[in-house]
């Protein structure tokens, strides 16, 4: 392979790490850059797939802080000594412990989704408008605060994967599995191999085509069925629901698509079951679904609306 | 029409541009584009400070999920996805070797990073954190940062090619 002349990689690595506060005219001058010369193009290209594969690395552990602030350059006086000790005994517990620095969240926005690795031979796809918090210090456990996520985990005995979200805790036994979380609606679905669901409590035992879904407002545990192939169906815009309510599907496809959809009063309590083949684009996937359901759609500003069949709509 | 999307007409052609750099076809561009133009008639509105730089990123970011996948689709199943497919029926052998080499490279590189620059990468890359947050975590100044972030993706960018 050729090597990348020094002053061109060097162009391409400075476009690069400036480009989340570049203005238009920044942008203009990056385009006929790449434009200038075919070996910038390919600079810059071989530049964004290695940013690509960098994109999901594992976390590191965050080293210790330098202490270069620290009090090794002072000179106290004999008698300063006890002073001196204490203080820096004080500022060796702030860097030692700082707030939970291993804690770290990762946060998609609607329509995007993000992978990332987990420690050696796990990884995890992570759905639109969802929030996730690790630890670097635990790289096998994972807290779901929102939304979607399929996890594909290299089983250990000896280090089992541990998903959290609230109070509720799935552990893996070797295996690829969907979890979920909407307010207070949580659910986990099996692709491969088996999950425990509350380990420490209840131990539920799931395997691959069971699926597991909680209702913490009313206390309600249900276990079904689901086809392997369409759990994490997400990623795909092949989703399978079984008496779903309506507004927990709308606000899945908000997540995913960035479309927003509301449902009129009347059709909250709709449920929905069966498999949905989205597309993502809204004039589509938004007539499809009012027609599952039989009900009439609109458009009202930036937002869909929903409503029963029989009004008065165009 | 919403804002966002008068915005798109008026700097569309220097976004096919872009398009067209990075994928090396005007055709694939111009696909590219016409998904994201109907993709923004169902965003909701929203206040963006800067809505020019909004979708020059939005599309580098297209640009590069494409490259990204083509390339690991070429790895994976020696697919080869060219600008005419019919004139590439087979999958090219020396491209699919040279696309598995280059992800597997980059991994290795990764690995064997001194830690300090792997954690800057990790927070700039993954963590999208500002630099001036990177250099409190690590207790260095920005100007730190942005060279261990360059030295970082240079190695990256150097590899296989001595």
């Amino acid at each position: 392979m050729t090597r990348i002349a020094d002053q061109i990689a060097d162009q391409a690595i400075d476009w690069h790490l400036r480009q989340t506060d570049m203005d238009a005219s920044a942008w203009h001058r990056f385009v006929a850059w790449l434009e200038a010369d075919p070996r910038h193009a390919d600079a810059y290209d071989r530049l964004v797939l290695a940013d690509g594969v960098a994109g999901e690395m594992p976390a590191p552990r965050l080293p210790e802080p330098a202490n270069d602030r620290g009090f090794a350059g002072w000179h106290m006086g004999r008698w300063m000594a006890g002073v001196a000790a204490t203080a820096a005994a004080v500022a060796a517990v702030v860097v030692l412990q700082p707030a939970k620095p291993d804690i770290y969240t990762i946060q998609t926005a609607s329509g995007e989704t993000r992978q990332l690795a987990l420690g050696e031979g796990s990884r995890v796809e992570i759905s639109g408008g969802s929030r996730l918090s690790f630890d670097r210090a635990h790289p096998r456990q994972v807290t779901v605060e929102r939304g979607a996520a399929l996890f594909h985990v290299r089983h250990d005995a000896a280090d089992p994967f541990l998903v959290r979200s609230g109070k509720l805790e799935v552990l893996d036994v070797g295996t690829v599995f969907n979890v979920e979380r909407d307010g207070s609606h949580f659910s986990v679905a099996v692709a491969e191999g088996t999950v425990m669901f509350q380990p420490k409590r209840e131990a539920v035992t799931l395997a691959a085509g069971a699926a597991l879904k909680v209702d913490e407002d009313k206390r309600e545990v249900q276990v079904g069925k689901v086809d392997p192939a369409l759990v994490g169906g997400w990623r795909t815009g092949r989703i399978a629901y079984s008496d779903t309510p309506l507004p927990q599907v709308l606000g899945e496809i908000q997540r995913l698509y960035g479309t927003k959809v509301l449902a009129d009063r009347r059709l909250s309590a709709r449920r929905v079951t069966g498999i949905i083949t989205l597309s993502g684009e809204a004039r589509r996937d938004v007539p499809y679904i009012a027609s599952m359901i039989g009900a009439n759609w609109r458009v009202d500003g930036d937002h869909w609306v929903l409503a029963p069949a029989g009004d008065n709509q165009p | 029409m919403s804002g966002l999307k008068a915005v798109f007409l008026q700097q569309r052609p220097m976004l096919m541009r872009l398009m067209t750099a990075r994928l090396g076809s005007a055709a694939d561009a111009e696909d590219v584009l016409q998904e994201l133009w109907l993709k923004l008639e169902t965003l909701p509105e929203q206040k963006l400070d800067n809505p020019e730089a909004y979708l020059f990123r939005v599309v580098a970011n297209l640009a590069a999920d494409r490259r990204l996948s083509m390339a690991r689709a070429v790895a994976r199943d020696g697919l080869w996805l060219s600008a005419q497919p019919e004139s590439e029926e087979f999958p090219d052998a020396e491209a699919v070797l040279l696309a598995r080499e280059r992800l597997a490279q980059v991994e290795a590189a990764m690995d064997s990073m001194p830690e300090r620059m792997r954690t800057a990468l990790f927070m700039f890359r993954v963590e999208k954190r500002p630099q001036k947050e990177i250099a409190q975590a690590l207790g260095i100044t920005v100007s730190g940062v942005e060279k261990l972030l360059k030295r970082g993706y240079r190695q990256l960018l150097d590899l296989g090619s001595e």
